[in-house]
């Protein structure tokens, strides 16, 4: 009988009361509190599974406002497209450029601010739940310096014209069709009395920005506010639709093939 | 003699009184108490290991609508996502240098006139160095541009006469952000 009784307490101060009413990690009110979180993020992942799928679905799809958006904002530097329209819009407005360097850029979380320079919005790194899930890869670099994935590129010119001519030209290259920000001009006249060029000189130098495409793993991408959209929302850029198409013109190749590569054919 | 009870118990009777005792006994009770206690363990146990189970079950679910996932299908939505509010972004934030030019254009006094202008969109900056028959142009450029309140600060940098004996002054205005 005192055996029963031993039994008879032991297992419920050791095994019934801690399962039914305990708080630990084995408890049963434990388990199906984690129960109802996991039905809650798999009813979640589901969600945003359905929504992926109508993103790319319009991703995929013939939308012109789709395209201006990936020719202004492009996933790959287009430095020809930059010389090209910058010469383009000088030619149209009558500047004369005598000098064009380009610059390449891209931004870290330390050294400067896209803010300031491109008029681009930092990236925030999103902060996932599921750092410990073994599909997680938190130590990608662009999770890291997440502003490192915006690149631009920056035209330094310097050019010739009368007020009117530069005022015109600047005015186009900021509505050139490509996302851009003039980070600096100035314009006077020229102290150098041995210059033939007239008119009044001009320094500008303008970012041209692109997006380095993301190869970030599905665990740190779960929590992006773009997951939680069944549609993107292009009402802006509808708006701006003149601005964004700009006066861009593409680039093309032209006739290739010479015989003589030191000779001007 | 008379008050002896001869009377002798029955078997049935000895039965009754026999189970009376069992059922009352302290053993069985205890032994029940046990049985029921063992239920009750069981039953817990069992539904533990079955609350263990879905769990695993849909730790698994989730594993696999995770791996259903196209790493580049989300990159792209994301990105795109990202273009969108950086076009808007960008076109909402950045300065128009129509707009700078003709703050100059609408705030610049009569009898001054520019011998320099520059933009810098670091610090959202204009210098103008600017030439004027007097001083008094300077005060009055000062004046022009505080009053048109687009700029938060306004300072002067330089101020001296050039040859011809006009002045000549480098005013720094810092747009309001």
């Amino acid at each position: 009988m005192p055996f029963a009784v031993i039994v008879s307490m032991y297992l419920i101060i050791w095994h019934i009361y801690p399962t039914a009413f305990g708080s630990g990690a084995d408890s049963i009110s434990a388990i199906r509190s984690r129960i109802g979180a996991l039905e809650a993020e798999l009813s979640t992942i589901k969600v945003k599974k359905q929504n992926v799928d109508s993103l790319n679905d319009f991703l995929s799809s013939d939308n012109e406002l789709k395209d201006a958006v990936l020719k202004y904002y492009s996933n790959v530097r287009k430095d020809e497209d930059f010389i090209g329209n910058i010469n383009n819009i000088a030619f149209g407005e009558g500047v004369y450029l005598d000098d064009l360097d380009i610059e390449y850029g891209n931004f870290n979380n330390k050294t400067s601010d896209p803010v300031k320079l491109m008029a681009l919005k930092n990236i925030t790194a999103v902060k996932t739940d599921n750092a410990d899930s073994d599909l997680g890869n938190s130590n990608s670099l662009d999770k890291s310096l997440p502003n490192a994935k915006i690149g631009y590129v920056a035209a330094k010119i310097q050019g010739w014209g009368d007020y009117f001519q530069l005022k015109n030209f600047l005015i186009s290259l900021d509505k050139v069709g490509l996302l851009n920000n003039i980070q600096s001009f100035s314009i006077g006249k020229d102290a150098d009395p041995n210059n033939e060029n007239g008119g009044l000189k001009m320094n500008a130098k303008i970012g041209f920005g692109y997006f380095k495409s993301s190869k970030d793993e599905i665990a740190n991408l779960l929590m992006e506010p773009a997951l939680s959209l069944n549609s993107f929302d292009l009402s802006e850029i509808e708006k701006n639709r003149e601005l964004i198409t700009g006066n861009y013109q593409p680039s093309e190749v032209g006739e290739i093939g010479v015989t003589n590569p030191f000779s001007a054919n | 003699m008379v008050d002896i009870n001869l009377h002798q118990a029955s078997e049935n009777e000895l039965r009754v009184v026999n189970q009376k005792n069992l059922f009352k006994s302290g053993v069985f009770i205890v032994l029940t108490f046990l049985l029921i206690i063992l239920g009750v363990y069981g039953l817990t146990v069992y539904y533990k290991s079955s609350l263990l189970g879905k769990e695993q079950n849909l730790i698994a679910e989730r594993d696999s609508a995770l791996k259903s996932f196209d790493a580049k299908s989300v990159n792209d939505a994301v990105d795109f996502q990202y273009r969108i509010e950086n076009i808007n972004f960008n076109l909402d934030n950045k300065k128009n240098p129509e707009d700078i030019l003709k703050a100059v254009e609408n705030y610049l006094v009569k009898g001054a006139s520019l011998e320099s202008l520059s933009y810098n969109s670091e610090n959202d900056k204009i210098s103008m160095r600017v030439v004027a028959d007097s001083f008094r142009l300077a005060a009055n450029q000062i004046l022009s541009l505080k009053k048109s309140e687009l700029f938060s600060d306004i300072k002067v940098v330089d101020s001296s006469r050039n040859l011809e004996g006009q002045a000549v002054f480098v005013l720094d205005a810092y747009f309001v952000k």
